[in-house]
């Protein structure tokens, strides 16, 4: 493993701040950090943390405000990896992450952040992303079509804890432009949101199309609001033509860019440009074509990679593969594998590479996504069952609706706002089923294994039979 | 209660998935964290089916919203408003 060097991304920060130390970095609401504090404050925080003697990465809760990426870039600084923690999960999801942190190893050197994503074994899985991914990711997005160098203002949402947020926060310091942060982890206010979208003057909008698609509800929510917005950069689940249309509608000078990539690869591995006459001709749109230095493959039953044209599960190789799970060798070992010296990630994701073009499919295990949220439906069955009242437990993703259904224990009878509640102080809230219904069984196969397809049928059946009836 | 009131604390105990809502007007909703952003939004779309109403977000001032009693005195506010 190379030595912790310096990284360009910290390197580019500091010359911006020596350069132009008055400038704005980042804001939220009305509060603004130029430059300068950012710097000032994070190297010093960087002596802070290099005295500290605890080995274990950082961790940083994520409502810290005007004060987060002064934190996150002291970790860089003082080359330690940093893990951001969400605030509004339940104290039970955090302990389990921070006990990760703090006991699951080895620590490896080198490492930029560990992201936190949902886990098949009922706890959130550490994904390792080095120095040399992030500082490989932000030269391969340089391209993106923006501002120059400066003069882009990022809008994002994303809370930390969500590796979404890394291109926005990362890309905005490292061009020296000016990151906006909407602060949602305090509350549900649309007005104010709104209010800091037209003061912010944003040129870039990151998000998920979920997100957009909730703002475009609002009929203020157009040019008129984000006069200087010239480019809406979607990842993290399908984008949908009509969504691109609707904003073609309400923002007419603003472009689309629609990227893909697992959390493991460095946020996204694919990018391309949907023009409205793509939208326009329906159909599915494609996720893009590899960023400079990614190799992508589509691999057969055997892992052999298969011709363009046909589906296979989508591999991703090259420099913005990760390390791997902090402390799950094995999963790691399932999942990364390296040939010809590169470095290679099964992202279980299904697609077609056609004329360089990657298309996705969909998911053939119990991974979801969830209004752009990653969910594994065993993580949220794994809580259920961990629960006294509940003796089996299936969750079932129904036309964008989350539902579980629960045998009760022997002698039980919980209440479905009882199960809800119960899941509450285990899961944060993307994690929660929309309804928890009680039946006397699950459906089994003739093989006696658990029926998904059965399990989401009973889900509708029930759903269209009753209301919440607790 | 009127059929108003049954009407929103319905939907409202549905989007929560919590029927406190409908049983304790003064529920904080924002402090108990029942809702997050894509919830609210639709339960602001239901009411406006329910009830002819236009309820865009940025329309809806958290305050007014805050508990079960609020936002049914929204509702009816609106409507006697004929808006």
């Amino acid at each position: 493993m190379n030595p912790v060097k310096e990284m360009a991304l910290t390197r580019h920060i500091l010359e911006t701040a020596a350069g132009h130390p008055d400038r704005v970095a980042f804001c939220v609401g009305e509060k603004r950090l130029s430059y300068r504090e950012l710097v000032k404050g994070a190297r010093h925080q960087a002596e802070v943390l290099s005295a500290w003697r605890r080995y274990h990465p950082p961790i940083i809760p994520g409502d810290q405000g005007l004060r987060l990426p002064v934190l996150l870039l002291g970790c860089l600084l003082s080359r330690r990896p940093y893990v951001v923690l969400d605030p509004t999960a339940p104290v039970l999801r955090q302990n389990q992450l921070i006990q990760d942190v703090e006991e699951a190893g080895p620590d490896l050197p080198g490492l930029a952040y560990l992201m936190y994503t949902s886990g098949s074994t009922g706890r959130p899985k550490g994904v390792q992303i080095s120095r040399d991914n992030l500082d490989f990711f932000l030269a391969a997005t340089r391209s993106l079509p923006l501002e120059p160098p400066g003069e882009a203002v990022w809008l994002t949402h994303a809370p930390w804890s969500f590796d979404l947020s890394v291109l926005p926060l990362w890309q905005g310091l490292s061009r020296g432009d000016r990151v906006v942060w909407l602060d949602t982890t305090r509350g549900v206010d649309f007005p104010r949101l709104a209010a800091e979208m037209a003061q912010s003057g944003a040129t870039c909008w990151v998000s998920t199309p979920s997100f957009a698609r909730l703002w475009l509800r609002d009929p203020t929510f157009r040019e008129a609001l984000l006069p200087r917005l010239s480019l809406f950069f979607f990842c993290g689940e399908v984008l949908e033509p009509a969504l691109v249309l609707a904003l073609a509608w309400r923002f007419p000078r603003a472009r689309v860019v629609n990227a893909y990539g697992p959390t493991e690869a460095t946020v996204a591995a694919t990018l391309t440009e949907i023009p409205r006459e793509l939208a326009e001709a329906g159909g599915p749109l494609p996720v893009g074509r590899p960023l400079p230095g990614i190799s992508l493959a589509v691999l057969g039953e055997n892992g052999e990679p298969l011709p363009p044209g046909q589906e296979g599960e989508i591999a991703i190789g090259g420099p913005g593969v990760g390390l791997g799970y902090r402390g799950l060798p094995e999963l790691t070992r399932q999942r990364f594998f390296t040939r010809d010296g590169i470095p290679w990630y099964r992202t279980g994701d299904m697609g077609r590479l056609e004329e360089g073009q990657l298309w996705f499919h969909g998911r053939r295990d119990l991974q979801v996504k969830h209004r752009g949220c990653r969910i594994e439906l065993a993580d949220i069955e794994q809580n259920l069952l961990a629960l006294p009242q509940v003796a089996e437990a299936v969750a079932v993703l129904l036309e964008d609706r989350l539902l579980a259904l629960v045998v009760p224990a022997a002698g039980a009878a919980p209440t479905p706002p009882e199960l809800i509640r119960g899941l509450r102080r285990r899961l944060p809230h993307y994690l929660l089923p929309e309804r928890v219904l009680p039946v006397t069984a699950l459906p089994l196969t003739p093989q006696g294994k658990l029926d998904r397809r059965e399990a989401s049928r009973m889900a509708a059946e029930k759903m269209k039979g009753g209301r919440c009836d607790g | 209660m009127d059929e108003l009131e049954r009407r929103v604390l319905e939907l409202l105990a549905s989007a929560c998935g919590d029927p406190r809502a409908a049983r304790e007007p003064d529920l904080d909703l924002y402090g108990e964290a029942l809702l997050d952003s894509f919830a609210w939004v639709q339960l602001l779309e239901a009411l406006e089916d329910a009830f002819g109403l236009e309820l865009w977000p940025t329309r809806v001032k958290p305050e007014n919203t805050a508990t079960p009693a609020r936002l049914v005195a929204l509702v009816r506010g609106m409507l006697g408003e004929g808006r």
